[in-house]
């Protein structure tokens, strides 16, 4: 498929303005909706800007039974915790690990040259769910030994060191006189996923009832309940990563001709390759640390951006990180409305929608094109 | 010392009597009270939601049932919680869905997670109480205490707890009779070729040993664990306890009317009991469901 860059970059256009459109509509809308004046009237009261409570009339004081001055400075308290403290850093980290997935997922798509890889295959996913269940069982040990405040990034740390260390293995498993070889790297993968899945599957079942039913919710995605920290955390981990990322998109046109050929154009092959990798886990094991597995997204997107706009990575890229990120506030806005975990949205969404996309589309799915 | 001095002495010693416990004859109109027994104290203005079985459990116990708005799955008890609304199991609560009922207060048990929840509410406006999920009836003891306490109520908390002491004394008393300590299993979902038994760390071990018997995979295990059916056969239970969560088929015939089974001392005695899964809730019901299932056992005396 041919890329017209106007065609591309209208596609982009699209997604930025949806980005914007879906971030604002999660704003309004989840457990509790607010209109746009309520909204306006929250603010002012975060900031200050008002004279007396009566000011405030779009807020339904009456039903909160908020009659005298206190109860009505207590819910404008609730209203302003849940929008600035809980809505928002749920947005930006839904933002974040959409760009994080969708983007994790085209380049590893690119380094196997296979459209089926998503960044499970590399082992992060599989070693993070390793680390989450060690601290989900021995979570109460490690409260004895490490500071306080440790106790609630516990599971994140481990979740994240298991998924480092996981993907430090295939890396260096895939590893052939000196040079990494991808086909190596596939298999490496598979072996390493099914070595973690049967660690899972052992700590499984000797784990208590309360522990396993954890592990499953954690297994199912949770964008809710992030603070600041965590979101600043995960800013500065996935976007220098996908700053990166875009750094590299043209190297990577150029490794898609093959080894050898983007060797002899001058390409520094290796160099590209671990940074791809480093990137990706970066990406990843944030999103998986404090987010949970969220699954399709870095399979899905790349493949819908491919078949809009074609394989080339300047576009490529970017799109499928905006693609990641619109789909995970979709998933998470119905999440929402339905309580029930992103995962399984993501999921019911994703694999229909990819079923009917092979169908449709068998011709032109590949690189070859 | 003069008049108003020792007038104004009296007043705040009186106050102070006053609000360190509401004594529960201002509470109910009447002057008799029964554990579970609605407040006249107690509104929908209060706006309390409560997360983890025991605490719900303990507050509706406590005659606060008519002040709470919502509770999380775990909560089972009373019946009654059924007809509020739910904010998501207790391992996995979402703050911004429990703070958008707009909550007053929060009474919530330490099993609740993400832990960042617990630090937003801690964060919000709302008055936020946690405690530690009872392990045992000493733990349930301790749990009304310390709601009693809160919610102002001593008084109240007292009655609970001698209901729940009457109920173990009485427990005890049966299994005092036994004429040697009986050896039980407990069995969750029972299907062909797939038993799963309780260890020595379950609430379905702590109800055997409260019921004066021995579980006869404490030893092996700590959790709920996989058994072969080579080794039921091998420690021969003489009570087989069996649950289910909402199955279709009655869990004990499985046991009882399979004939592969009937070498079983708990067969062949026909002390196959079988139990809720809400009787493990480790709440201020749980003495009474173990007494309730301790008078089912078909187990000769001395």
């Amino acid at each position: 498929m041919v890329q017209s860059k106007s065609k591309s970059g209208l596609v982009l256009t699209i997604l930025v303005a949806t980005l914007i459109f879906m971030a604002v509509a999660n704003l309004f809308f989840s457990y509790q909706d607010f209109s746009l004046p309520q909204m306006i009237e929250i603010l002012r009261y975060k900031i200050g800007a008002y004279e007396n409570l009566n000011n405030f009339s779009s807020i339904d004081f009456e039903a909160a039974n908020a009659f005298d001055a206190e109860d009505k400075l207590y819910h404008l308290d609730s209203l302003s915790h849940i929008l600035f403290n809980l809505r928002v850093p749920s947005i930006i980290m839904c933002i974040l690990v959409g760009l994080g997935l969708g983007s994790s997922g085209a380049i590893l798509q690119g380094l196997f040259r296979n459209p089926l890889v998503d960044p499970g295959f590399i082992g992060i996913s599989s070693g993070a769910g390793v680390g989450a269940i060690i601290g989900i069982m021995f979570g109460h040990f490690f409260d004895l030994y490490f500071p306080e405040y440790f106790g609630p990034f516990l599971i994140s740390l481990l979740a994240v060191t298991g998924g480092f260390i996981t993907t430090i293995i295939v890396y260096k498993m895939s590893k052939v006189y000196n040079k990494t070889n991808i086909m190596v790297m596939l298999l490496s993968g598979i072996a390493i996923n099914a070595l973690a899945g049967s660690v899972i599957g052992f700590l499984i079942s000797v784990s208590s009832d309360e522990q396993m039913r954890m592990f499953t919710f954690w297994g199912m995605g949770n964008l809710e309940s992030k603070n600041w920290i965590q979101v600043f955390i995960s800013c500065v981990l996935i976007l220098c990563s996908f700053f990166m990322v875009l750094k590299i998109k043209k190297q990577l046109d150029i490794f898609m001709l093959g080894d050898a050929e983007a060797y002899q154009l001058g390409l520094n092959v290796e160099s590209l390759k671990k940074k791809i990798i480093v990137v990706a886990s970066v990406m990843v094991g944030t999103s998986v640390a404090f987010c949970g597995m969220i699954g399709f997204i870095g399979l899905v997107t790349p493949h819908l951006i491919r078949l809009l706009i074609g394989p080339k990575h300047n576009y490529l890229i970017p799109c499928s990180a905006l693609l990641g990120a619109i789909l995970i506030l979709i998933s998470e806005l119905i999440a929402k409305k339905i309580n029930i975990p992103i995962g399984v949205i993501t999921s019911a969404i994703g694999a229909p929608f990819f079923i009917w996309l092979i169908f449709s589309q068998k011709g032109r799915i590949g690189y070859s094109e | 010392m003069n008049f108003r001095t020792v007038a104004g002495y009296i007043l705040s010693f009186l106050s102070i009597v006053l609000t360190l416990d509401k004594d529960f004859d201002d509470i109910n109109a009447n002057g008799v009270w029964d554990p579970g027994e609605d407040l006249v104290i107690s509104s929908k203005q209060d706006k309390f939601i409560t997360i983890g079985g025991a605490v719900t459990e303990v507050i509706f116990n406590l005659g606060f049932g008519n002040s709470v708005i919502a509770v999380d799955q775990s909560s089972t008890f009373p019946k009654k919680v059924k007809d509020l609304p739910e904010i998501g199991y207790v391992r996995m609560i979402s703050s911004e869905r429990v703070l958008s009922k707009f909550p007053k207060k929060i009474f919530s048990s330490k099993d609740l997670a993400p832990k960042t929840t617990i630090k937003q509410f801690q964060e919000s406006p709302v008055d936020f109480k946690i405690y530690n999920a009872p392990k045992n009836i000493m733990g349930i003891y301790k749990l009304i205490d310390q709601l009693s306490s809160d919610l102002n109520v001593k008084d109240l908390g007292v009655i609970l707890k001698d209901k729940i002491k009457s109920d173990v004394a009485s427990i005890d008393n049966i299994s005092s009779q036994f004429k040697r300590k009986p050896k039980i299993a407990f069995f969750m979902n029972p299907a062909a070729g797939s038993y799963v038994g309780a260890g020595s760390g379950t609430v379905a071990n702590y109800l055997i040993e409260l019921m004066g018997g021995k579980n006869i995979f404490s030893d092996e295990f700590t959790s709920y664990q996989k058994v072969s059916k080579e080794s039921i056969f091998m420690k021969n239970p003489d009570i087989i306890l069996v649950a289910a969560h909402n199955s279709g088929e009655n869990p004990s015939d499985h046991f009882s009317k399979n004939s592969e089974f009937k070498s079983l001392k708990a067969v062949r005695k026909n002390n196959i009991i079988e139990i809720s899964m809400s009787d493990l809730t480790m709440g201020t019901s749980f003495a009474a469901n173990a007494l309730s299932i301790i008078t089912r056992l078909n187990y000769g005396s001395k």
